[in-house]
């Protein structure tokens, strides 16, 4: 990577200009907001804007992300207000540690990890554990009651997979809206969960059978 | 039938995963089509792949206010910035925070085309006659736009926009590229 510069005082000189990049392109990010072209910066832009306190810079972050944010929170937590509190929280401690980021393009994977981890610990704090409880590693029990079963044939079937999902553990819960509702690849997964490509694979293949068990009566 | 989808493969030595990333895409194999334990553990697997699908495409509603929200906590907290002081005649006195500043700064690097600026310190040694301390600007080009010649245009830009709506004049304006972005 070049890097220079060229300073007012020895551009008389001939002072030459380089350009340090990392010839990145702007993250596509899902929620961008839609308005003159010349308005849209890029993350990276309004990043170190909002670094140096440009608070202008910041909430055209909040308004591009909030969707996302709010979403990720809300299908970790299926709770509207708790989910509202979450986003809310993250985008302020966002904000907070905007010094941490390194890599200024990256902001969209930082907020969603710090979105993640508040969800996780919102989620650990009220105490809202599975309903069977379950361990990781355990295999799901193949009976249970009907009763449930004839409840949710009755609401339908994303409804259902929503009440299954309380039987997932936070981590395994995450995986899944992320990896199979949010369409994030593996790596992706695992930056924001802190954990490797491979855990989260392994916490997908655990969750599938608790999950497809719950939706049996629409074999 | 059914089978074991917690196990690492099935009795025929598919891959669950597999089965569930060809629910996703593909059409099933020869072997899938053909094999009772595959067609058993995508019997289990459906209707969980179009939960997730009907779920994943379910609207969800953002509250409104969360921006506002966000915004009402942040401002509050942001602590005061350094103060320049602008050249007016005695005995009156003028001064503007530096972030202020830098935002009038930087929306005139913003204003020379292709060009976006981001990071702008302007120190209070940077301006005045006898000014010795630069104004470093870092930049953001267009790809394809040359270098040097947006780096004189943002130069001349800023420091007009400092002299007109400021009232200040700039020592020496250190600029430097950090990055590149598409049309
Ligand atoms: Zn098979």
């Amino acid at each position: 990577m070049l890097r220079a510069r060229q300073t007012d005082g020895a551009a008389a000189a001939g002072a030459a200009l380089y350009v340090a990049s990392s010839a990145h392109t702007e993250g596509p990010s899902p929620d961008r907001e839609r308005g003159p072209a010349a308005t849209a910066l890029d993350d990276a832009t309004l990043v170190v804007r909002a670094r140096e306190g440009d608070v202008t810079a910041f909430e055209t972050l909040v308004r591009r992300y909030r969707v996302t944010v709010y979403r990720i929170a809300a299908r970790i937590l299926t709770d509207p207000p708790a989910a509202a509190d979450t986003a809310q929280e993250a985008f302020i401690t966002a904000w907070r540690r905007l010094h941490e980021i390194k890599a200024e393009q990256a902001f969209a994977a930082w907020l969603y990890r710090i979105t993640v981890t508040r969800a996780l610990s919102a989620m650990r704090s009220r105490a809202v554990r599975p309903l069977v409880p379950l361990d990781e590693e355990t295999t799901p029990a193949l009976d249970r009651a009907p009763g449930p079963e004839e409840r949710a044939l009755a609401d339908g079937l994303a409804a259902a997979l929503r009440r299954a999902l309380n039987h997932l553990t936070p981590e395994q819960r995450a995986c899944w809206v992320l990896r199979e509702m949010e369409g994030m690849s593996y790596e992706e997964v695992a930056s924001i969960l802190h954990t490797t490509p491979g855990a989260v694979r392994g916490r997908l293949h655990r969750a599938r059978p608790l999950l497809a068990q719950e939706l049996r009566p629409w074999r | 039938m059914a089978v074991n989808l917690a196990g690492d493969r099935l009795p025929c030595g598919h891959r669950v995963d597999q089965l569930w990333a060809c629910l996703g895409s593909g059409a099933p194999d020869e072997h899938v089509r053909a094999c009772e334990y595959c067609q058993a553990a995508l019997a289990m697997i459906r209707p969980l792949r179009t939960a997730t699908s009907e779920l994943a495409a379910q609207p969800v509603r953002v509250p409104a206010d969360l921006p506002r929200r966000v915004m009402a906590v942040i401002g509050p907290r942001i602590p005061p910035a350094p103060r320049i002081a602008v050249p007016v005649a005695a005995p009156d006195r003028l001064a503007i925070s530096v972030r202020a500043a830098a935002m009038v700064l930087r929306a005139a690097g913003d204003s020379v085309e292709g060009v976006r600026a981001r990071s702008c310190r302007l120190t209070p040694a940077a301006v005045g006659p006898n000014a010795s301390a630069g104004l470093k600007l870092t930049i953001s080009v267009r790809y394809g736009l040359p270098a040097l010649s947006a780096a004189r245009a943002v130069r001349r830009a800023v420091r007009a926009a400092a002299r007109a709506q400021l009232g200040l004049t700039l020592g020496p304006i250190d600029i430097e590229v950090v990055d590149i972005h598409a049309a």
